[in-house]
């Protein structure tokens, strides 16, 4: 589970003020609203990387405001994937992963294993955001952050690593919150935060009115 | 037209004139030195054993002042570049200080504070060490006037690796330190080096904190100062061209360096 309370955030001259909403646990939540709106900085926050000037976030019902992000045991996934340019591709796959088999099984999952003898300064976009969706699910998090990953990819692979990820999403029960621009993901989203210039405009649980 | 195309003429001649001055300036002297000493200084290192030892204790201490200084200044570099520094301004100036003080006052002041008369001298004492006349006061007479040079250059070799390269890490479970070394420092590994250089270079011609502190033994930009003021132009001149030609060692290195320095994603 993903909870802000009265979360409100100082980025720069930039700030998220009292955001609050649920995302039940093992549901699947979209952050949308257009660009400067705050959805990266939310994110950032709740994986720990920010700083909340007040209010709380708690995952899996328990406070984790204080803690520091490699305690809150979850992944994000940036649009810009982040991968350590001086690593391989298997080694950052691998990064933070205790159970190499695991890694090596989701890597083949979303199709990175392939890439895994390339140097990451010669992967196209869309191949960095599929080898970063890979390391962070690799560490087994239950709970997932994702800033708009699908977003270098072509429609037809944008499709099959969404579905691979809805299906390891309803097997493993992880918690997703995503950062979208297209409706269509919106759309199908149990929970819905919408943000506008730093501020909440709906927060909408369809699991709840379903 | 015709009016727009003498401008640009008349700006490109004075650009290129400018240049040319300065790097004339820059130049003609090294030239000169290396042109009337330079065969004869490396012809030097094989025959003046003075010039050898005083060039192994240059390395030798500058060596040891650079690499406390990786050592204590990285840590302080990653703080300052990642705005972690309380009363970062202050931070900042101190070490700027050291550029701007003259510095046979930089060695008056290490001298006062590290003497034989002070409290920290005394401590030295009691465990045989001592500053004045040694090749610890050179090494931190170089150590004073050039640790701001790689301090420096190692905040801007960190600031440059996007800060969220850390942060993944850091989701991925490794502690502040952990994605800092396995992460942060691999990617401006160049830039730290290209600073580390940069500090070494500097130190070895250190003249003014160093006189003060240790005149003997000699050091190779103090040995240079002895020979003139001893023997005049023509002693001093095949050991400033040597000189002037081994400095081009940690040049061709920096240049080296900073032709593969890249940060981030490609």
């Amino acid at each position: 589970m993903i909870e802000a309370r009265n979360l409100s955030v100082q980025a720069g001259s930039f700030a998220l003020h009292d955001i609050s909403f649920v995302v039940p646990r093992g549901a699947w939540g979209v952050v949308t609203g257009p660009a400067g709106a705050g959805k990266t900085t939310l994110l950032e926050t709740i994986a720990g990387i920010r700083h909340s000037a007040q209010g709380i976030v708690l995952l899996r019902g328990v406070p984790v405001t204080h803690l520091p992000p490699e305690q809150r045991r979850l992944g994000i996934v940036y649009q810009r994937g982040f991968l350590f340019p001086h690593l391989s591709v298997a080694a950052n796959v691998a990064y933070g992963a205790s159970d190499a088999d695991y890694a090596r099984e989701i890597a083949r999952r979303f199709e990175a294993d392939r890439l895994y003898d390339r140097r990451v300064a010669t992967l196209s976009g869309g191949e960095r955001q599929v080898v970063a969706l890979a390391r962070a699910l690799a560490t087994k998090p239950d709970v997932l952050l994702l800033d708009e990953p699908f977003a270098a990819l072509d429609q037809a692979r944008r499709i099959r690593l969404r579905d691979e990820l809805c299906a390891l999403h309803r097997e493993l029960g992880i918690t997703v919150l995503q950062v979208t621009h297209d409706l269509g993901e919106a759309e199908g989203a149990e929970v819905r935060v919408d943000l506008q210039e730093g501020r909440l405009v709906t927060g909408t649980d369809r699991s709840a009115q379903a | 037209m015709a009016r727009e195309g003498e401008r640009y003429r008349v700006a490109t001649t004075l650009v290129v004139g400018a240049s040319v001055v300065l790097l004339a300036v820059l130049g003609v002297p090294v030239a000169v030195l290396v042109a009337l000493g330079g065969k004869a200084g490396l012809a030097l290192l094989a025959t003046d054993p003075a010039l050898r030892a005083s060039l192994a204790l240059t390395a030798g201490t500058a060596t040891a002042a650079t690499l406390v200084t990786v050592l204590l200044g990285t840590p302080l570099a990653w703080l300052l570049a990642r705005g972690r520094m309380p009363g970062a301004t202050v931070v900042s100036a101190l070490l700027d200080l050291p550029l701007l003080i003259p510095h046979p006052v930089a060695g008056i002041a290490l001298l006062l504070a590290f003497g034989r008369a002070s409290p920290a001298g005394e401590a030295l004492s009691r465990v045989g060490l001592a500053i004045v006349g040694s090749p610890l006061g050179i090494s931190l007479a170089m150590l004073f006037v050039s640790a701001p040079l790689y301090v420096s250059g190692a905040r801007e070799a960190i600031a440059r690796v996007d800060e969220r390269y850390e942060s993944v890490a850091r989701t991925l479970g490794d502690t502040p330190f952990l994605a800092a070394w396995r992460v942060t420092r691999p990617l401006a590994g160049r830039g730290l080096l290209a600073a580390a250089v940069v500090m070494w270079a500097r130190a070895v011609s250190e003249f003014g904190a160093v006189v003060i502190l240790t005149y003997n033994p000699k050091v190779v930009s103090v040995l240079s100062y002895d020979r003139f003021t001893s023997y005049g132009l023509n002693a001093v001149l095949p050991v400033a061209a040597v000189l002037v030609i081994l400095a081009l060692v940690p040049l061709a290195i920096l240049r080296s360096l900073r032709g593969h320095i890249a940060f981030g994603e490609p």
